[in-house]
């Protein structure tokens, strides 16, 4: 399954924030972090603060901070900001229910979409930052290149 | 398994069995002489840890009476047979040793007793609002009496009240997987939430798998419980290989 890039960037940038609770980023230390377009998260974050999920600080040394207990605050909510996740009931006059191949391809696909909502729904920042701490992919094939390591803000 | 002890002249070993209301452990008594008959003591459903022997049966083929001295033997031998094993068990430090919560005070996690089942009943029926009193007494009674080895029911005590729960088992071979410990419950108090209860209730019964040979934790629950969903989620659960199906009867 993947994302549109702006839930990616948007999980970025609040696991970034999350982990770094006592201090604030700035949108351009995380794009160079995960090598990302600094214009595309700067109109993530905009975005992000008016769902109230990061503050702005303004001034001098300002960036974001996170707004939400990182406790309560699921990869739901980050990711429903930008796409919508779940099954989307289709109209009564989609061509796709008009016959029984498309009905039936609904079902499987809504099933998909039901257990992607749940996971979704049941995992907090703060989960994903233990599991980033665990990093149980340390042994897999599958993710070859070590993570960047994020410079400390002094 | 099978335990000898002679006791003057008189040989008791503990007999474990299954017959169609579920397990019992008896203890054969007899007399060290060739001609001696041998009886097979049953002991009522209650505990022996802490509790009282409500019942004692005897059977023996030739109908000879079991005399005092022999049930005697046989209830003491019972007694000392299980304290053994409950003190066994005392010693695992992961399930008797106080924790000490910083939000939550010291929480005591230890394995339920008989005198748990009406505080329980009240628990779940204040966490969930409906009344499961006979489904709680058959499953105190499954998990209290029969394969303690491979069996977990524990408690999260404070002050002398119990604030949540925690039940497993290990089950084997079941759809083709190895031995695995599966949880089946977890409850705690609504109050008492979010001070790390759950997490030492899930840690004690961890533990308590591990001793128990296993080295993985499994559960399944419904998608839309996501107060529990996330808890699991929380201890480091992930998606496991299964997929849960089902169908309704016509």
């Amino acid at each position: 399954m993947k994302l549109q890039k702006a839930s990616s960037f948007a999980l970025y940038a609040v696991l970034e924030l999350a982990g770094n609770s006592t201090s604030q980023l700035s949108g351009t230390e995380i794009a160079d972090k995960y090598g990302i377009s600094a214009h595309h998260l700067a109109k993530v974050l905009r975005d992000l603060g008016r769902a109230g999920i990061v503050d702005a600080v303004r001034g001098v040394g300002g960036g974001y901070r996170l707004a939400v207990n990182a406790k309560r605050l699921t990869l739901l909510d980050v990711i429903q900001v930008f796409e919508p996740i779940g099954p989307q009931s289709a109209s009564k006059d989609d061509p796709e229910l008009a016959t029984e191949a498309g009905c039936a391809l609904r079902m499987v696909l809504d099933e998909l979409d039901d257990h992607a909502l749940a996971t979704f729904q049941s995992i907090t920042i703060s989960t994903m930052l233990k599991l980033m701490a665990r990093r149980p992919w340390a042994d897999s094939q599958r993710f070859a290149k070590p993570p960047r390591k994020f410079a400390s803000r002094r | 398994m099978f335990l000898y002890l002679n006791q003057e002249s008189v040989t008791c070993r503990i007999i474990r069995g299954e017959w169609v209301s579920g397990a019992f452990v008896a203890v054969e008594v007899s007399h060290n002489h060739p001609s001696a008959f041998s009886h097979l003591v049953f002991f009522g459903p209650q505990s022996p840890e802490g509790g009282t022997f409500d019942c004692a049966e005897s059977s023996n083929p030739c109908g000879t009476r079991l005399s005092e001295s022999l049930a005697s033997q046989a209830k003491q031998y019972y007694i000392t047979f299980f304290a053994e094993r409950r003190n066994a068990a005392r010693n695992l430090p992961a399930m008797m040793t106080p924790i000490t919560s910083g939000k939550a005070g010291t929480i005591h996690i230890r394995p339920a007793v008989n005198s748990d089942l009406l505080r329980l009943i009240a628990l779940d029926e204040e966490v969930t609002g409906l009344a499961k009193r006979d489904y709680w007494k058959e499953t105190f009674a499954r998990y209290r009496t029969r394969r303690r080895l491979s069996q977990f029911f524990l408690v999260a005590e404070h002050r002398g009240r119990i604030e949540g729960f925690i039940i497993g088992e290990v089950r084997a071979w079941e759809f083709g997987e190895p031995p695995c410990g599966w949880i089946f419950a977890v409850q705690v108090r609504s109050k008492t939430r979010l001070k790390g209860v759950g997490t030492q209730l899930f840690s004690a019964l961890c533990d308590a798998f591990r001793r128990a040979g296993v080295e993985k934790v499994r559960t399944m629950l419904a998608r839309d419980n996501h107060l529990v969903l996330s808890f699991f989620r929380s201890q480091g659960m992930m998606a496991g290989p299964f997929i849960e199906l089902e169908t309704t009867l016509a």
